[in-house]
């Protein structure tokens, strides 16, 4: 995917698990450790560093890495 | 030339309090960092010198306020060169902390000053370390958690020839970038939505507090006013005294497990908790409002860039008292998310919304209880000096600006502890006593069955 070099770069800020070591199906909470509060302040700044909106109701759909990759490429194609 | 910088929202709350009660005792923190071992007390002395460089939030200093009262800050080292040694250890525990206690009530007085002071401390018992007393607009308490590894670290790296601790990332530019994310006015406009749509939802808050009903009376009859929501908050005494509990491990373990079998967070079932006590001294009030505190920090930058991230802000709870434990707890877990999604705005701001809807009389708060848990630890294996009793003591500032203020931080045993800050002018330790009491009941009750609702939990308490 387009995106996906740079959301794992972006997403290594956020937790110990290096870039090349991050795989599609792993879960922000449980398998990289994020806290609720890193997790919602990601998506902040998810949205404001790849200009897509979130919709706070759609949050529980995007646990996954590559979730959110599908998400954010979604997002771009309407955009 | 300085560079000047706007306090960030973190600062602002605590410059507010400043002006607000007129002292800066408000916003003091203090620290005693000690190991049980002889310490070089020259090169603590020079590590702490070093801390400094490393840990560019402690170079923080205010300007005089302006005509409108604002202040800003910018950055200018103060060597460390001499430190003066504080030797106590002749004094017993108790004699020895009283000490350090009374040095945490001092201030830091005027502007363009630095806001920190760091001795060098002999204690009773061999313990030997350091006290850092500090103004919280530098420095919040996971700043000061990091800031006493890394000097501990520098110590065992030149000491025992341990690893050189990593870099600390530069707080001016994280401060920078916090700025750049406040300005970004997209940002602000969909967290003033959200602030302003609870307000819409539910409409003015409502107090309320430990000691009950009572207290909202009381301000009520003293604004002449039925229909008050708000109660007077105290200013002339803000004296505070302090009580500490231990939950041992095997209790604390069943609170975690229940949180990582349900996916609560802790937090957010410390809310529950404080809320329903809340809601069962109120008459079954259903609405409450707790002031949580939360650390902002996500990224490694912030993690380890110090400065003062901390802010509260009100977690407004509408829970009816029919609500199972466990959708109670979802439904904090829901309002605290969307609180962190939201939490770069300014909180003074969703005050001044409030007072403009409402028309909250000044001096009068909804809020009686505060909130901070802190996940952070300080011991002595995360510090390269594995084995070694530690000694490390949080000391009230004296002043608090709130009437109840619990924090709780896990211990050196797996367990908690839950540590009281009240004001002594509305509250005695019987007051306290009884809310940890029903605190531990009604946190036990609802997880051993989670399907009983509120109510039935504060029946059966």
């Amino acid at each position: 995917m387009k995106n996906e070099k740079r959301f794992k770069e972006f997403l290594a800020q956020y937790c110990t698990v290096k870039p090349q070591d991050m795989t599609n199906d792993m879960r922000f909470l449980e398998d990289l450790g994020l806290s609720s509060f890193d997790f919602m302040s990601l998506l902040g700044d998810l949205e404001d560093n790849f200009d897509v909106e979130i919709d706070t109701e759609k949050i529980g759909n995007l646990t996954t890495i590559g979730e959110a990759l599908v998400f954010i490429e979604g997002a771009a194609k309407t955009a | 030339m300085k560079t000047l910088y706007p306090l960030t929202p973190a600062q602002n709350m605590h410059y507010q309090w400043i002006r607000q009660y007129n002292t800066q005792q408000v916003c003091g923190v203090t620290i005693v960092a000690a190991v049980k071992m002889d310490l070089d007390f020259m090169l603590l002395n020079k590590c702490i010198d070093e801390e400094t460089k490393r840990y560019e939030c402690l170079n923080l200093r205010f300007t005089a306020p302006d005509e409108n009262g604002e202040i800003k800050q910018y950055f200018k080292r103060k060597s460390q060169k001499t430190i003066k040694l504080l030797n106590l250890s002749s004094m017993s525990f108790e004699e020895a902390e009283s000490v350090c206690q009374s040095m945490a009530y001092e201030t830091f007085e005027g502007a363009d000053r630095a806001m920190y002071e760091f001795l060098l401390v002999m204690l009773p018992g061999g313990y030997n370390g350091f006290f850092a007393h500090l103004d919280h607009r530098l420095i919040d308490s996971c700043g000061l958690a990091v800031m006493v590894k890394d000097i501990m670290a520098l110590y065992a790296h030149y000491k025992f020839g341990k690893d050189y601790p990593q870099e600390l990332a530069g707080f001016e530019e994280v401060l920078t970038k916090d700025l750049i994310k406040a300005g970004n006015q997209k940002r602000f406009d969909k967290d003033r939505a959200f602030w302003e749509s609870i307000l819409d939802k539910y409409g003015e808050p409502l107090y309320s507090d430990i000691q009950g009903k009572k207290v909202l009376e009381e301000s009520r009859k003293r604004h002449n006013d039925k229909s008050l929501r708000s109660a007077d908050i105290e200013k002339e005494n803000l004296f505070v005294e302090v009580k500490d509990y231990k939950l041992d491990s095997e209790a604390t373990k069943k609170l975690m497990d229940y949180c990582a079998g349900k996916k609560i967070s802790f937090n957010n079932l410390l809310l529950l908790t404080m809320r329903t006590y809340l809601s069962k001294v109120n008459d079954l009030q259903e609405d409450i409002t707790i002031e949580s505190f939360i650390a902002r920090r996500s990224t490694h930058d912030e993690w380890t860039s110090g400065g003062s991230r901390t802010i509260m802000f009100p977690c407004r709870t509408v829970i009816s008292p029919a609500t199972s434990f466990f959708d109670a707890a979802k439904e904090i877990q829901d309002m605290q998310n969307s609180i962190y999604l939201h939490s770069n705005y300014d909180p003074e701001l969703i005050k001044k919304s409030v007072k403009e809807r409402f028309g909250t009389p000044d001096g009068t708060t909804y809020e009686s209880c505060y909130l901070t848990y802190q996940p952070l630890q300080v011991n002595a294996d995360n510090m390269n000096l594995s084995g070694i009793p530690l000694y490390f003591k949080w000391f009230a500032n004296g002043a608090a600006t709130k009437k109840v203020y619990l924090t709780v931080t896990h211990t050196d045993e797996d367990g908690l502890n839950f540590s009281y800050h009240y004001q002594t002018a509305a509250l005695e330790e019987k007051d306290i006593e009884l809310f940890y009491y029903y605190m531990m009941r009604i946190v036990f009750t609802g997880i051993c069955d989670d399907s009983r609702t509120l109510k039935e939990i504060i029946e059966t308490v």
